[in-house]
């Protein structure tokens, strides 16, 4: 087996942190092992978070999930957000949420606080089927009024839509209602077998395939906001044109995710919360005692890190798309695999190699006609 | 086995008239009133930075913020 013809030199770009474990609605595909409790991370805790930040060397973004965000409630969350206000070693703050609890009050802090805002949205009514509250009542109305809100304050904001059987057929319904909804982007995510969801049925990739001809199709005709998956194939795209030599560096992404308890795990935050005594449950340290600057050095201490390196190393042998892809999900890889060091998952022929080969085919007809 | 990388060398001018087409595209449309309006919430597809993205840089492939 080939080594690889690059050094891999982890970083850090993004942090997540979790603000609190609960969320109000309870989605038959969520991941998440402890959105039933509620737990809050402490005025004391974001404050450490924040100075671990300014340690780092490089500027950051911080997206706020892994549970609802706004569950926390407003007071709560202006007062743990309070200590990153002024961290000049923050380029920007996302929330990634259901939108259901999107009132005035919180689009003014949102406007104020320049925050960006993600709304997890499936789609139409009938497309939500699986996004639902406590009691099993469907939240597609209380998202709608959320993003009303946003839009009478005039915030922009994206959405991420999860594909699974039951809506992989309406490609074109999904990319107009979105542009009506006023979005700027859309990123698509099929269901995944990740953490407590554990009932995912593998979609056929032919459905697959012709979801993405029938969204490129749509957005081709329209191209009124941006697919998210769209746009990085075409840098790919791009890129490969040229032909430029790759350099003997690549930068990974550690993505530290910091819960609400200052537990730190690297790689995947779909790690987080999940207990799995071979990897010490993906806990890397606390943030009480390990600074996020020492994660770039310390992180190759820990066996998933370096089962994901053999996993990078092993997907760089095997596949075509490699350039593409860059070597998959770790979680991906653990949670459908059980193993970290493998290689293909769903997420690879969804995601890149089915995206992909569409995408050359539309690109090839579309620059030929 | 040809990496992708290769393969789409072949279709090197289909693929590069559609990438200028899909940017005059956008060019055209920001004269459009909706378009111009959803356009000032976004950034505008920018082929720049993309010798560096995937030159040097995992992070937008395999990076978790992008994809929840």
């Amino acid at each position: 087996m080939r080594d690889l013809p690059f050094n891999i030199v982890p970083t850090v770009k993004k942090v997540v942190i979790q603000p609190g474990t609960f969320c109000n609605l309870n989605c038959s595909y969520c991941y998440l092992p402890d959105k039933d409790r509620v737990n809050m991370l402490s005025v004391e805790l974001a404050s450490t978070i924040s100075t671990s930040i300014e340690s780092l060397s490089d500027k950051v973004s911080v997206i706020w999930h892994s549970g609802e965000p706004l569950s926390c409630g407003l007071t709560h969350f202006k007062k743990i957000f309070e200590p990153f206000k002024h961290n000049s070693q923050i380029t920007n703050h996302t929330i990634q949420t259901n939108g259901t609890l999107l009132n005035d009050e919180w689009c003014s802090f949102i406007k104020a606080e320049n925050i960006r805002v993600g709304i997890s949205l499936d789609g139409e009514e009938s497309d939500n089927a699986a996004r639902v509250n406590r009691k099993g009542k469907p939240s597609f109305e209380k998202t709608l009024a959320g993003i009303r809100n946003l839009n009478r304050n005039e915030i922009p904001f994206y959405i991420i839509s999860v594909i699974s059987e039951r809506n992989i057929n309406r490609a074109k319904e999904i990319y107009d209602f979105m542009t009506g909804l006023g979005a700027y982007s859309l990123g698509i995510n099929f269901e995944e077998q990740e953490g407590k969801n554990i009932l995912h049925k593998r979609i056929n990739v032919k459905d697959v395939e012709r979801f993405w001809n029938e969204l490129f199709d749509a957005w081709y005709r329209s191209p009124l906001i941006t697919i998210r998956e769209f746009e990085n194939c075409f840098r790919w795209m791009q890129y490969s044109l040229k032909n430029v030599t790759d350099l003997p560096i690549k930068k990974l992404e550690l993505i530290p995710t910091i819960n609400c308890s200052g537990d730190i795990y690297i790689l995947s935050p779909e790690f987080s919360g999940a207990q799995v005594a071979q990897y010490n449950n993906f806990i890397v340290g606390n943030i009480k005692n390990l600074p996020l600057s020492d994660l770039p050095k310390s992180c190759s201490n820990h066996r998933y890190y370096q089962d994901h390196i053999e996993g990078i190393r092993n997907c760089f042998n095997s596949c075509k798309y490699f350039s593409f892809c860059g070597g998959g999900q770790a979680s991906n890889k653990f949670f459908e695999n059980k193993c970290i060091s493998s290689t293909e998952t769903n997420f690879c022929i969804n995601t890149r190699k089915s995206l992909l080969n569409v995408l050359i085919n539309k690109s090839i007809y579309y620059g030929q006609n | 086995m040809d990496k992708i990388e290769v393969e789409i060398q072949k279709d090197k001018a289909a693929l590069s008239s559609f990438l200028t087409k899909i940017k005059k595209n956008q060019d055209e449309r920001a004269e459009d009133k909706v378009y111009a309006q959803v356009k000032s919430n976004q950034q505008q597809i920018d082929f720049s930075d993309a010798d560096t993205n995937y030159a040097n840089n995992f992070s937008d492939w395999t990076d978790w913020g992008d994809r929840h």
